[in-house]
């Protein structure tokens, strides 16, 4: 009876452990993701918007899953782009911008293999731009994008 | 009898799992993104509108600009907010939620937080009418506009407010409010800067009134979605005569590759095109009479 009642015990905290787990490591890709990251902020600098990707592992090398979102920036403004990932998913977020089909800045640089937290952007030219998140080595990953604009 | 055991607990795991899923706030989700966009045969496709939608920008930008350029305070270019009990379709509180989202930024940025609460406590009520008030958490916004030190706060809750808002009508089938609701950010924003230039000439704001031609277009492209509404043909209509004001308007663009360097650790892109705006003031006039009236019009229900 003891040892029934004490299997049953080691039963219930395996659920509730496995629970918390779960529940932990999911909580990373989410609202609170965005918060931490637009901690990143400098102190000149408002936030404008956020941009969230969520992307599954490359089934292949030439087909690597982009995240891809449309922002109008105006001349004259300095922006910033920043790049968080969530912790608990094995991809590292790069984040790109396009001006048509031309990438013009990118946190990810293959001289040097660095991928910077984020990049500013001192733009001369309105015009609606692409924000493109993707994971280094097309990896299953989660990750925000914050942009902000210097005062 | 261990079987029994083992089988008993990866049950309860799988349901605690499943349960767990369910009870995801919705909004609190990432979507799940995917570099292949659905294609569609008549209509424009969600991820097109999408893209439409988040190309106008933000009012911040607007006000950010006028405070660069010195340009005083005036609560005359703030929208009434003693309208807001005439408001009582989706489409009227949808577009007044916008002009107000203006409004706020605008307050905010010249740090005019004793005169925000009004504005915060109509886009409540605005909000709560399109079941979409749980995104702003009001009490938290007057506890951060009355106290001065939270400017900065008061700053991101309220533009994050407006884009959780934003990203869960798109997540929920109702982009017609989030394509209403910009439409009022970009009618104020633009209302601003017109009145703006017609007390003061400035240079750099005659361009970003010119510059708002390339979201006019998108906006135009936006309501022809909902051709098969009167309200939205109507504010088709009225965005298409504004449309021919801005077609006068020449934006010229000169290609040429950033330039990146590291300063302090930090990748900073500087870019070189260049684009400029040709606009006159009686051009600047025209649109800004015009959107002055569809103002009114859309702010003013009873008595357009």
């Amino acid at each position: 009876m003891l040892s029934k009642i004490l299997n049953m015990k080691r039963t219930i905290s395996i659920i509730i452990l496995l629970f918390i787990v779960k529940s932990f490591a999911f909580s990373q890709c989410n609202k609170s993701l965005v918060t931490s990251c637009c901690t990143n902020i400098s102190s000149d600098a408002i936030f404008l918007q956020q941009y969230r990707a969520k992307l599954r592992a490359a089934e292949t090398d030439a087909n690597l899953p982009v995240a891809r979102f449309s922002v109008l920036l105006s001349k004259g403004n300095t922006y910033n782009l920043n790049v968080c990932s969530a912790l608990d998913y094995e991809g590292e977020g790069v984040l790109q911008l396009y001006d048509g089909g031309k990438m013009i800045a990118g946190t990810y640089d293959a001289g040097s293999k660095t991928n910077f937290k984020g990049f500013q952007f001192f733009c001369t030219k309105t015009a609606i731009y692409k924000v493109y998140i993707s994971f280094l080595d097309g990896k299953r990953g989660c990750a925000v994008g914050i942009l902000s604009m210097k005062k | 009898m261990k079987i029994k055991h083992l089988l008993f607990t990866i049950l309860s795991s799988g349901l605690l799992v499943a349960c767990s899923n369910n009870t995801t706030n919705i909004d609190d989700d990432f979507i799940q993104s995917d570099s292949i966009i659905a294609p569609t045969s008549i209509e424009i496709s969600k991820e097109s509108m999408d893209d439409l939608i988040d190309n106008v920008s933000s009012p911040i930008e607007i006000a950010s600009l006028l405070i660069d350029e010195k340009v005083p305070f005036s609560k005359d270019y703030i929208a009434s907010t003693d309208h807001i009990d005439d408001l009582v379709t989706d489409f009227d509180c949808a577009l007044n939620l916008g002009i107000l989202g203006t409004d706020l930024g605008y307050l905010n940025l010249y740090e005019k937080t004793g005169s925000v609460m009004s504005t915060v406590a109509a886009i409540n009520e605005l909000a709560s009418r399109l079941k979409v008030g749980q995104f702003f958490d009001f009490s938290l916004l007057k506890r951060l506009a009355t106290s001065s030190n939270n400017l900065d706060s008061l700053i991101f809750t309220s533009i994050s407010s407006f884009n959780n808002m934003d990203d869960y009508l798109r997540s929920n089938n109702r982009t017609n409010v989030s394509a209403l609701i910009v439409s009022g950010v970009w009618l104020e924003s633009t209302f601003l800067a017109t009145q703006v230039y017609q007390n003061k000439t400035n240079k750099k704001i005659a361009e970003r009134i010119g510059e708002q031609k390339l979201i006019l277009n998108n906006l135009v492209l936006i309501m022809q979605n909902y051709k098969g509404d009167p309200r939205f043909e109507d504010l088709l209509s009225d965005f298409d005569e504004l449309k021919k004001l801005f077609d006068k308007v020449k934006i010229v663009t000169v290609e040429s590759d950033p330039i990146s360097k590291v300063e302090n650790g930090m990748l900073v892109i500087v870019q070189t095109s260049k684009s400029d705006v040709i606009i006159t003031d009686e051009q600047i006039k025209e649109i800004g009479d015009l959107v002055s009236s569809l103002r009114r019009k859309y702010i003013n229900k009873n008595n357009a």
